[in-house]
């Protein structure tokens, strides 16, 4: 049978049957509609939350410190008792064999008193500044100016601020006093100045010892371990030389040391703490939380899935009744010369007819809802630092998946009844 | 006695040998071929105790241009018959012969043409697809048969007019009649030009004046047409287009001369006992 008589076959049955078309296309897109919402969760809590366990507690590196002996309510590490982390050290961690790279961290030593304005508001606060290499936050680096050093006499010093300081004022002081809230493309490519030698807090500051350094905010970072000013390293290490002269030291406050692989954690570890440092990771952490992620979006595609199985089964239900209402007409066309492999084409492109429809419908209506809850969601919450960008996946090969998914379904629902029906012979088929 | 078989044989090389020569409809039944049921049984369900034995050594020959009756009462197989004739249901037993061809030795595509071609089916219940219109309904062969829709439309509409019913070309079957519906089917059993027509109680479900309009519509086809009638039927009205009446009980078939009321045996094995 030629294609265009299929098509004439099936334009009149599925028109002409419009309420048992509507039904079986409706139950087909009920279900993919929920199977699509279910997996564009499991997708969206799986891709952007494991993005942030990743960014925020990154397997693959640890944190090398001194070793802080605990005495009572208090910490300190005795230089003699404890190593530092010098730039030698540094150097040695980086000789290590399983070793990708170490960023030291250096913190500014002077005094720094941040000065700008904010929402109309001028203000100014202590800070705390680190230094660190550019390859470090280089993820996190989104304004033109780039991470790099240049003379702070002639051009701004780039810097990245935490995250977590617009979350506190988006969610703090933005919500209490209502000013509106600040946006990350907001801050990035904003000015401000840090007055070296300056503090509110500070006793020992020397006005006449005051220097005045523009900044450029250049990028927000989630890092946990960066909660601060950070700039590059070069500037620190020069800002503690003008302050501190010759009694300016070279020791980090930490490194961060990236392994090639998260197997080598417990040796690398081991190694470092036998130096006489205090090794940290988030390995534990991170996979407890990978863990739980990966099982909440299982349990939502499981009821996914779930639902396209009962779903399914009604599908069928409905199928075998159309089957056996129509075993007449299947031995009719038998009768009048329709082979087998024409009345099984021909049924089952109705099949597949009304499971492109449903299919394309369901998921066509989970994906606009999808946009629409994503839309509605970022425009409702506060914007915060670990909020996903999606709630709800929108990737249009989810679309694409959940249509084939109907069409295959209600292929593979009526292919065996209709295959039991095109084997009997025709005779038994009207007799029935 | 075997039960009926419920799945068609697969196709054998024998078979597919046939398909390269199957004639083009019209040409299958020369002149002086004929249709051969030989040796043929049937029967349904439990055949235990004889029960369900319908058809026992059917042998039966219709030459091309007879018009062949078979009468009987309810249940005695006549519409079997026609249905084992008419190469929709194998027998239990037995072999079709249409020309020297075994119908049921022919692969699906074979035996799918030959029904297409070939066959011309006339059931009590009209059997019309509801979702169709009567134009598209009798469309239905041809295009099966390969013809594009214009042509066949252009067929069906001749059909319908020539069963005098082509002012019910676009109703669909819940709005027709049964005497029309019956038009409907003829004109769609017609319109292939097949060799054979096989009505199965054409009339079963009509009046009596629609029913005696059915049977001169098919008996003027068989007289200008040629085509070989086999019909089943309970109405005596058949007797004047017929060339040949038979008589079915008991699972064989008898001979009823026009002249006489008494059945004689047509079974050649019964006839020589």
């Amino acid at each position: 049978m030629k294609l265009r008589h299929v098509a004439f076959f099936l334009r009149r049955n599925l028109r002409r049957r419009r309420g048992r078309t509507i039904t079986a296309v409706g139950a087909i897109a009920i279900a993919i509609a929920i199977f699509h919402l279910m997996a564009a969760l499991a997708l969206a809590l799986r891709s952007e939350v494991l993005g942030k366990i990743e960014k925020i507690f990154p397997e693959r590196s640890m944190i090398v410190r001194s070793r802080t002996l605990d005495i009572g309510p208090l910490a300190f590490s005795p230089s003699l008792l404890t190593a530092r982390i010098t730039p030698d050290m540094v150097r040695r961690i980086g000789e290590l064999p399983r070793i990708a790279a170490v960023w030291p961290q250096l913190p500014l030593t002077a005094p720094a008193l941040a000065v700008g304005s904010l929402a109309g508001y001028e203000g100014s606060t202590d800070i705390v500044v680190y230094g660190v290499p550019g390859e470090m936050v280089a993820s996190d680096v989104v304004g033109a100016r780039g991470f790099t050093y240049a003379d702070p006499a002639t051009s701004t010093m780039p810097v990245l601020v935490s995250r977590y300081f617009l979350d506190v004022f988006n969610l703090g002081l933005a919500e209490g006093q209502g000013l509106p809230k600040l946006t990350e493309s907001a801050v990035v490519g904003r000015h401000f100045q840090i007055l070296l030698g300056a503090s509110l807090l500070a006793l020992d500051v020397k006005p006449e010892n005051v220097r005045k350094v523009g900044c450029e905010i250049v990028g927000l970072t989630q890092n946990p371990s960066l909660l601060g000013v950070v700039a590059p390293i070069e500037y620190v290490r020069e800002f503690n030389r003008w302050y501190h002269g010759a009694k300016a030291t070279e020791n980090y406050a930490q490194a961060h040391v990236v392994l090639r692989s998260t197997e080598d954690f417990e040796a690398v570890a081991k190694t470092l703490e036998s130096w006489g440092l205090q090794v940290e990771g988030q390995r534990d952490t991170a996979r407890r939380l990978r863990l739980a992620v990966n099982g909440a979006a299982l349990i939502l595609l499981l009821f996914g899935l779930a639902v396209l199985a009962m779903a399914a089964v009604n599908i069928v239900n409905t199928f075998a009744l159309i089957m056996l209402e129509r075993r007449g007409e299947i031995g009719l066309l038998r009768a009048v010369g329709a082979t087998r492999r024409a009345t099984m084409g021909l049924l089952l492109a109705e099949s597949v007819t009304l499971g492109l429809t449903g299919g394309a419908t369901g998921s066509g209506a989970a994906w606009i809802t999808s946009r629409l809850v994503n839309g509605a969601l970022a425009r409702w919450l506060p914007p915060f630092s670990l909020a996903p960008n999606h709630w709800l996946d929108e990737r249009a090969a989810l679309f694409a998946f959940c249509v084939v998914l109907a069409i295959v379904g209600s292929a593979l629902t009526t292919a065996p009844m209709l295959w039991r029906s095109v084997r009997r012979w025709p005779a038994d088929l009207l007799r029935e | 006695m075997a039960s009926a078989v419920d799945n068609e044989k697969k196709p054998t090389k024998d078979s597919l040998r046939v398909n390269q020569t199957i004639p083009r409809m019209g040409e299958l039944l020369l002149p002086g071929e004929s249709v051969r049921l030989v040796n043929v049984h049937h029967a349904y369900g439990r055949s235990d105790a004889g029960g369900g034995i319908v058809l026992s050594g059917i042998a039966l020959e219709v030459k091309a241009g007879e018009f062949v009756t078979i009468h009987g009462r309810s249940g005695t197989g006549k519409s079997t018959l026609l249905h084992i004739a008419g190469g929709i249901l194998p027998p239990a037993r037995g072999e079709v012969l249409v020309g020297d061809r075994d119908l049921f030795r022919l692969s699906d595509s074979d035996l799918s043409a030959f029904r297409n071609r070939m066959i011309g089916f006339i059931f009590q219940s009209y059997h019309l697809a509801p979702v169709l219109t009567a134009v598209e309904n009798v469309m239905v062969p041809a295009l099966l048969g390969g013809q594009s829709a214009g042509e066949a439309r252009k067929r069906a509409l001749e059909k319908l007019d020539e069963v005098g019913l082509s002012q019910k070309a676009h109703a669909r079957p819940g709005e027709m009649s049964g005497g029309q519906m019956q038009r409907v089917a003829i004109a769609r059993a017609l319109i292939n030009d097949p060799a054979i027509l096989l009505a199965d109680e054409p009339t079963g479900n009509l009046d009596e004046q629609t029913g005696a309009e059915i049977l001169a519509l098919l008996g003027q086809y068989h007289r200008e047409r040629l085509v070989t009638v086999i019909m089943a039927t309970h109405d005596s009205a058949v007797e004047e287009h017929a060339t040949r009446q038979l008589h079915l009980a008991g699972g064989q078939l008898h001979d009823v001369p026009f002249e006489t009321e008494e059945p004689v045996a047509h079974n050649p094995r019964e006839a020589g006992q």
